[in-house]
């Protein structure tokens, strides 16, 4: 068993087959660095919760397509990106800090699927982006590329 | 650090290259426009260099665009891709100025491997492919609506050949000159220029089964319709003759790179007919399909849906045959794959052979390989409607085909139409499968069958003397 500590202080026991998928705390094991509790400075145990369900559910990878599993790990990864944009940013930013390729492979497929024909407003009222390009610099894109703002496809709305 | 209390999650603070796999995720060319002007940072990240290695450019082929894509000047395009060092692939609906956008891409763009251009190719195009060389270039293919021309480029001579590049041009020209060989359904047939030098032209071509001429080798293409509207029948017989043709290219294929003869190139060539696509395409209602198969013979070719047991005792000269036993696993009532069979010389000494059946790919691949000098192949088939079998020897070294027929009386008028197939199919896969080309053991190219002819049919050969039987005895 691997002990892993949130940024609230919090301390989660993780099985270490599961753990090692992450390829971070996979390397501090084989160092020899992981004897104590891991700290984890940038996770809080909300989103650390979040990865260590995916980790135990995909500890089991190899074994799954044996046994015809597969559509059971979908249906849980599906379920599992179907969060709100800030847990998902929450979840990629511990994915990649974790260097879990897996988990992030499954998160920014879910966030390109998320952002397909949104609109640019639609976009930036999603993820609360506040517009830092000047009126001038938006013309010139528009200026560079004015048939890039037509087309039935895009889609003004957010969800 | 609770939600909310601090501004922690900022999405436009994104690290760039995570971004970049989420824009990665996605089809990319679809979100440029938004993604571009979210904020400066996203706008940054999609300059990133991974992103661009591949530009598609197909989508300007739509009415939609159609007309911005001349905005585009040639300085333009030409300063594009001297800056564009990663790119890799580009597809173009049509290049105006295609000498200066290759030169340019040749010049600029190390890892440039593969360019797909959907309009015309003239000269002027082809010229310029010669002419700036593109050192990676693995291939170019061209797209005229239904017609793909693909040109495998293997430019590693230093000197090109004035006379090579003559041909090229004259290829390019227009289809019309363009040989065409066979035609499967996404296969390719490579058509060499006979110069030696490496430079491929490559033909493939999807068939409108309307307009495919009947007496031509093109009703293969017929199948992949059948195929595509689940004609059950039909289907089986189709998988069986790709099966028999993916076994006989792919052991011509083994053997040919164990031997290690062919330069890498050639082997790795990713279009062999290996993948016969079927069922992709089910443009065509079934019943137009159904009337193609009527018209396509060569389900009959390879049908083999009955127990073919058969002896055939034979004196030649130099290929006595022995006995011929061949046996097709086949079961009565349901409808298995149909299997080809195939066969070697196994005896030493004087020539006598016999046929051992052979039913799986594998086996088939490990009789070619190390009986390289003497290869026969046995193919038994079926005379049309009739229930009568033939078997065909193929010797490849003459290249002829040598028929035994144990009915020779009921053959009326010449050469039946399935052996007709059967001769123009071969050169074109032994031609394909680059066989031709090893020389090893064989120098095909050099044997005088094969001189100036190798696109040509195998010749035919009924033999004469061989035991008869009556057509009542069936």
């Amino acid at each position: 068993m691997v002990k892993l500590k949130s940024n609230d202080d919090k301390e989660f026991e993780v099985e270490e087959a599961a753990v090692i998928q992450s390829e971070m705390i996979k390397n501090m094991i084989e160092d020899g660095c992981a004897t104590s509790v891991i700290p984890l400075p940038n996770i809080d145990s909300k989103t650390l919760i979040k990865v260590i369900e995916y980790l135990n559910k995909h500890i089991n990878m190899g074994k799954a397509a044996e046994t015809g599993e597969e559509d059971d790990l979908k249906e849980f990864d599906e379920q599992f990106v179907n969060m709100g944009w800030e847990e998902l940013f929450d979840v990629i930013m511990a994915a990649n800090y974790l260097n879990i390729h897996e988990l992030m492979e499954l998160c920014c497929q879910s966030a390109a699927d998320r952002l397909k024909n949104k609109s640019v407003r639609a976009v930036r009222e999603m993820l609360k982006i506040t517009n830092d390009l000047t009126e001038e610099e938006e013309q010139e894109i528009i200026n560079d590329a004015p048939w890039a703002f037509e087309g039935p496809e895009i889609d003004d709305t957010v969800n | 650090m609770e939600e909310g209390n601090f501004p922690t999650r900022r999405w436009e603070d994104l690290k760039i290259d995570i971004l970049v796999k989420i824009l990665q995720a996605s089809d990319f060319f679809e979100m440029i426009f938004v993604v571009s002007q979210v904020c400066r940072s996203w706008r940054l990240a999609c300059s990133n260099q991974d992103l661009w290695k591949t530009l598609d450019l197909s989508v300007l082929q739509s009415n939609f665009i159609r007309t911005q894509i001349e905005l585009i000047t040639r300085t333009g395009i030409c300063s594009t891709f001297r800056r564009w060092e990663d790119l890799e692939s580009l597809t173009m609906p049509s290049i105006l100025n295609p000498a200066s956008v290759i030169q340019e891409i040749g010049r600029s763009c190390r890892n440039f491997a593969e360019l797909k251009i959907m309009g015309p190719c003239d000269m002027r195009f082809a010229t310029a492919l010669v002419g700036y060389r593109l050192q990676q270039i693995t291939y170019v293919v061209q797209q005229i609506s239904d017609l793909f021309l693909l040109f495998l480029t293997d430019y590693s001579s230093t000197a090109i050949d004035p006379q090579v590049i003559d041909r090229i041009r004259k290829k390019l020209s227009g289809a019309t000159t363009i040989t065409r060989k066979i035609i499967l359904e996404g296969a390719v047939v490579v058509v060499d220029d006979g110069s030696g030098s490496g430079t491929y032209l490559t033909v493939f071509e999807r068939i409108n089964h309307y307009d495919y001429d009947h007496t031509s080798y093109t009703d293969f293409a017929t199948y992949s319709e059948c195929s595509a509207c689940k004609c059950q029948d039909c289907k089986t017989k189709y998988d069986g003759v790709i099966n028999a043709i993916n076994a006989l290219t792919a052991s011509v294929k083994k053997m040919t790179s164990k031997r290690g003869v062919i330069p890498s190139k050639r082997i790795s060539y990713p279009y062999t007919p290996l993948e016969i696509k079927v069922a992709k395409r089910r443009r065509k209602g079934i019943s137009k399909a159904s009337s193609s198969i009527k018209k396509s013979k060569v389900v009959t070719l390879l049908s083999l849906f009955c127990t073919f047991d058969q002896c055939t005792r034979v004196t030649g000269e130099q290929h006595e045959l022995k006995k011929v036993d061949v046996t097709v696993k086949a079961t009565a009532t349901t409808t298995t794959k149909t299997n080809l069979v195939y066969s070697h010389t196994v005896g030493s000494g004087e020539g006598s052979m016999y046929a051992v059946h052979t039913t799986t790919s594998e086996e088939i691949e490990r009789l070619f390989h190390g009986r390289r000098k003497s290869i026969a192949l046995y193919i038994p088939i079926n005379y049309g409607d009739e229930f009568h079998w033939v078997l065909a020897v193929v010797i490849l070294k003459e290249r002829y085909i040598r028929v035994y027929d144990s009915m020779s009386q009921r053959r009326h008028s010449g050469t039946s139409s399935e052996l007709q197939k059967l001769a123009k199919i071969l050169p074109t896969y032994l031609d394909m499968s680059s066989f031709l080309y090893q020389k090893v053991c064989t120098n095909w190219l050099t044997i005088e069958a094969y001189w100036d002819k190798v696109s040509n049919p195998f010749d035919i050969e009924y033999v004469e003397g061989i035991a008869q039987q009556s057509i009542s005895s069936l």
